[in-house]
């Protein structure tokens, strides 16, 4: 901002001693609210520009901004360091790839040209062709919709296109091709995984599980020379797949290809089910840790979006985070969350993330974590003595919250943490305190 | 309450409105009955305007905040469901409000405090309980003027302690005597004077209380932009405008005194105390640090070649 010649300085400061009665409370507030009518205002205005009093209450009477604004100041004085990088990067490589996808799009069709020519793959094909495509495509859009980032929804739709096009059904049939679908299923158990420990009743998949490998043994013929050339895990996903509806089958591998970033709220809809079931199913042949590679592009893109959406856990205390649906978890530090820095490189470079890990362990001398709960990047944490803290950027800065009441400060252990949605959130204490909050944790109320 | 104007115009618009104005306040809940609405109403009308028209006036009632206006005179008429409502309501966004204004626990809680002995009405006037909320007339929301109220409060309190402390810093400083008007050279600081208020006497009233804002009160461009409701990038370009087109305008305001350019520019840059004080400081330490800016010591540097 440009300097003004000091003369001018003096001159209004001399002139800034008003006499004049000061406008009445009432009309100071309407003029903060913009509620008087035009001639009020300016004459509110003439005296707002004599008197220094009358400004000082305007500015300090204005309404609180965001609760965050701590950590928003501070992290005002290392712009584009790791936090905006880490997102552009991430974005810029979604971009990429998805770039890569189309141009393999173009490769897949020949290569689908082929496919039809060799007889066993065709014998798929034909089986799976019939299938309807607009099922799948809603599946897809629904985990579109689910998907919480803006860049991974951008992922989604410049990577669905060919998918759900009319020659991607040959498409399917190759990923038939054994080494494909178990770098497709390893996805499976993972995910279940997740299911289980953070919704463990929304599904019945342990009892559906028992199912599936009785119905294995007696594979029908049919279903035996449709995958003839693919190995027994390929038998029982369409095994399982043959006792739903048939268009499941493409729904099914569809979401088994698609480990959209969707573990913190599980629904109940078709396909996830039968994915769910298709998993553990899946687990003895095809075990986890089995190497994603073959999928290449595809898998790549995915791994991309993974980064956005990071998963959420404490582990005997330590508040851990995931970006990569829980295959590696990083201890995040939330005092010392000025670190940023450091906790950035987690999210770009995993083979760091074990030395930072050390470091991390090193420096964090925080709370005892009990209790995490996460919407998007809307995360809150909770552990002993009170304290809370909530970052609203996936972790990469936290702000201390102490949830007061007219009466009383939450006092004890935070023992559990849930927001169904970033407005409403509840919060148990050890000391049999139930609070809860309808506007992000702006205001608490204690029940 | 001193101002009860019965302005048959005014009387008027309010029984025409009182019907619409009444559903909106949801004065039963409260307990206020139609009487004292009426007259809190005819109160309020004649507080803004006695010579409103017909129209004016209907907009304005129109346009206060009836519902909280009718909560804030039951709770000061001492109606206890009123109270109720009003503790549930603002109880918690009052120390809040306090406690951003305070910036520290302690003080928040005194300042509250202190608001919460006026809204009760501590103060008897002729053995009637006054309550502060009495004043207040819903021209704003409540929590609004409530907050504007405590930071009154805080201001005046603010600066009654500033004045006691001030006065020994001030002397240590040497601030206690700033540079007399007579000083070095009287002409052409009464004509820079001039010229300068001059100028800000042009500026529009929205401008001045910009300027003044952000260069004397060091309020940051975010808080100005939220104090006048418009968006920051406003202020940010009126700021830069005003303080352009002040420097220029003043300068030919110089030179119309019959200043040459060169001395215009000289005088707009040198502080009148860079004059008294800080050149005999500077003189006592012999190296000038910083007295006088850049663009000075070029000009002095200039005079003494030509």
């Amino acid at each position: 901002m440009s300097e003004i010649p000091k003369i001018v300085r003096q001159r209004l400061q001399q002139a800034d001693n008003a006499s004049v009665p000061h406008p009445d409370a009432n009309v100071l507030t309407a003029f903060a609210e913009s509620s008087l009518l035009p001639p009020e205002r300016t004459a509110v205005l003439v005296h707002l520009s004599h008197c220094a009093e009358c400004r000082e209450v305007v500015a300090l009477a204005l309404p609180a901004t965001e609760s965050l604004q701590p950590a928003l100041q501070f992290s005002a004085s290392r712009k584009l360091t790791w936090p905006i990088l880490r997102w552009s990067l991430t974005s810029a490589g979604v971009l990429a790839l998805a770039l890569f996808g189309f141009v393999e799009y173009g490769h897949r069709a020949d290569s689908a040209k082929m496919a039809k020519n060799s007889p066993a793959p065709a014998a798929m094909a034909v089986r799976v062709e019939p299938v309807p495509v607009a099922p799948a495509r809603d599946q897809m859009r629904a985990s579109e919709e689910r998907s919480q980032t803006a860049a991974s929804a951008r992922g989604y739709a410049l990577a669905t296109p060919d998918r759900n096009e009319p020659p991607p059904k040959t498409e399917l049939a190759k990923n038939l091709s054994a080494p494909a679908v178990r770098g497709a299923l390893a996805h499976g158990p993972r995910q279940t995984n997740q299911f289980q420990q953070q919704n463990a009743n929304t599904f019945q998949i342990p009892a559906r599980a028992q199912n599936v490998p009785e119905t294995k043994q007696p594979v029908p013929p049919p279903t035996a020379t449709r995958i003839s050339g693919a190995s027994e895990t390929v038998e029982v996903q369409s095994q399982s797949a043959q006792l739903d509806v048939q268009s499941r089958v493409t729904d099914s591998l569809v979401a088994a290809n698609n480990p959209a970033p969707k573990p913190v709220l599980p629904s109940a809809s078709d396909g996830e089910v039968s994915r769910a079931k298709s998993a553990p199913a899946a687990a003895p042949v095809a075990p986890a840790q089995a190497p994603p590679s073959a999928l290449e592009s595809q898998g790549r893109t995915f791994q991309a979006l993974l980064l956005v959406t990071p998963t959420w856990m404490v582990n005997s205390g330590r508040l851990q985070r995931s970006l990569d649906q829980g295959r590696t978890w990083q201890d995040v530090n939330v005092v010392a969350s000025a670190d940023t820095a450091a906790s950035m490189e987690l999210a770009i470079d995993s083979s760091k993330a074990d030395k930072t890990r050390k470091d991390k362990k090193a420096i964090s001398t925080g709370p005892v974590f009990r209790a995490v709960a996460a919407n998007g990047a809307d995360v809150w944490a909770g552990g002993t003595a009170a304290s809370l803290y909530h970052s609203s950027d996936a972790g990469a800065h936290w702000a201390r919250v102490i949830p007061t009441s007219e009466s009383a400060t939450l006092s004890g252990d935070i023992l559990t943490l849930e927001f169904r949605d970033p407005q409403n959130g509840r919060i148990s204490t050890s000391t049999g305190e139930v609070w809860t909050t309808t506007n992000s944790g702006q205001f608490w109320k204690k029940q | 309450m001193s101002s009860h104007f019965s302005s048959p115009a005014l009387q008027a618009v309010v029984d025409e409105l009182m019907p619409e104005l009444r559903a909106k306040a949801s004065c039963e809940q409260i307990g206020l009955s139609e009487q004292s609405f009426s007259e809190v109403l005819m109160e309020v009308g004649g507080r803004y305007s006695a010579s409103a028209s017909a129209g004016e006036l209907r907009t304005f009632f129109l346009s206060l905040r009836v519902d909280e206006l009718a909560l804030a005179r039951a709770c000061a008429a001492g109606n206890n469901s009123a109270w109720e409502i009003f503790l549930t309501r603002f109880r918690e966004k009052l120390y809040l409000a306090a406690l951003r204004i305070a910036r520290e626990d302690s003080a928040a809680r005194d300042l509250a405090d202190t608001l919460y002995a006026d809204l009760y009405g501590t103060s008897t006037r002729d053995g009637q309980r006054v309550s502060k909320l009495a004043s207040y007339t819903g021209r704003g929301s409540l929590e609004g003027w409530l907050r504007t109220v405590l930071a009154q409060e805080y201001v005046n309190r603010y600066r009654r302690t500033k004045r006691l402390v001030s006065l020994e810093e001030e002397s240590e400083e040497g601030l206690q005597f700033p540079a007399p008007e007579a000083q070095p050279s009287p002409i052409a600081d009464s004509r820079l004077e001039q010229a300068t208020d001059e100028v800000l006497a042009q500026l529009s009233p929205e401008d001045r209380a910009v300027l003044s804002a952000y260069y004397l009160d060091g309020r940051t461009l975010a808080e100005i932009a939220r104090m006048l409701g418009v968006h920051e990038s406003t202020i940010s370009r009126k700021l830069d405008k005003v303080a352009k087109s002040l420097r220029k305008q003043i300068l030919a305001g110089l030179t119309r005194r019959g200043m040459s350019r060169r001395q215009a520019e000289e005088a707009i840059e040198v502080d009148v105390r860079d004059l008294t004080v800080d050149i005999r400081r500077s003189l006592a330490q012999d190296s000038p640090p910083g007295a006088f800016s850049k663009k000075t010591v070029e000009a002095r540097v200039r005079e003494g070649e030509g």
